[in-house]
């Protein structure tokens, strides 16, 4: 599959991270076909253009996480997702390795690290 | 900075160095600059959008508002005393200078674009008063801090 027929979607809750990852993805050629800050929206953007893969924040705004959003997103949808984390905490890596992650990413992420990752899990 | 836990700090103190280092930085003139800021307990997922917020609206009066290099930037933080807001906080920055130059209020910088995603990831709005230099209000929900 080329690059230009990769599609995702971000869900990130502070606004920056959010458009930084949606830079490096337009500088990859991918197609960011949505963003969202909740899990809530993420689920519905994601039955509604169906993204090849999602980059999935674990801490939200609201009461469900990331974690919830992609249990719903791969049940519903399909999309692969992988998860961008800002915590190292035993906590939270237990609860993204109960779900369905194509691949975990820890904050910051460098555009060569999410290139190799998407580049793995989005082919 | 005090604080009595590490979830949350003086916003107030905070504002006040952050907007002293701005002016010293990025103004070449005689800029004169002046806080009124209510002691307020907020924590980090507040105060960095919030800080950033008001770094681009000095940044924005200290490029655009002065051609002669002199003016007053005013800052302030408030509880708004409307019964009916809920606690709401009133942030403004003010500027004595020439206004907005036509056309860069119709949101095409990305500085306008930061404090527009900024705002909307704290829940709240905005509004700009041009008539006497440049005047903004942001309008922050109460901050409920762990």
């Amino acid at each position: 599959m080329t690059d230009s027929k990769r599609t995702a979607l971000i869900v990130e809750d502070e606004f920056l991270i959010a458009e930084g990852l949606r830079v490096q993805l337009d500088m990859m050629g991918i197609d960011v076909c949505g963003m969202a800050a909740t899990a809530e929206d993420a689920i519905e953007l994601a039955k509604q253009h169906n993204p090849t893969f999602v980059l999935m924040d674990v801490r939200l705004k609201g009461t469900r996480d990331g974690v919830d959003a992609a249990l719903d997103i791969h049940e519903q949808v399909g999309s692969r997702v992988i998860f961008v984390t800002g915590s190292r905490e035993p906590e939270t890596i237990d609860r993204i390795g109960k779900d369905h992650a194509a691949a975990t990413l820890f904050k910051p992420v460098t555009s060569l690290m999410l290139k190799k990752t998407i580049d793995a899990v989005a082919n | 900075m005090t604080s009595r836990d590490l979830q949350t700090f003086d916003f107030a103190p905070f504002l006040e160095e952050l907007s002293e280092n701005l002016i010293a930085a990025g103004a070449s003139g005689a800029i004169e600059l002046e806080v009124h800021a209510c002691s307020l307990a907020i924590d980090l997922d507040h105060a960095v959008p919030m800080g950033l917020i008001v770094t681009e609206l000095v940044t924005n009066s200290l490029k655009h508002a002065f051609p002669n290099g002199a003016g007053k930037v005013r800052i302030s933080v408030e509880h708004s005393d409307d019964a009916t807001s809920d606690g709401e906080i009133i942030v403004t920055v003010a500027d004595n200078g020439i206004g907005q130059i036509e056309g860069t209020t119709a949101g095409t910088g990305i500085g306008k674009r930061i404090i527009e995603g900024l705002l909307r990831q704290l829940r709240g709005r905005m509004e700009v008063d041009e008539t006497q230099g440049t005047t903004t209000r942001l309008f922050l929900p109460q901050l409920r801090t762990a």
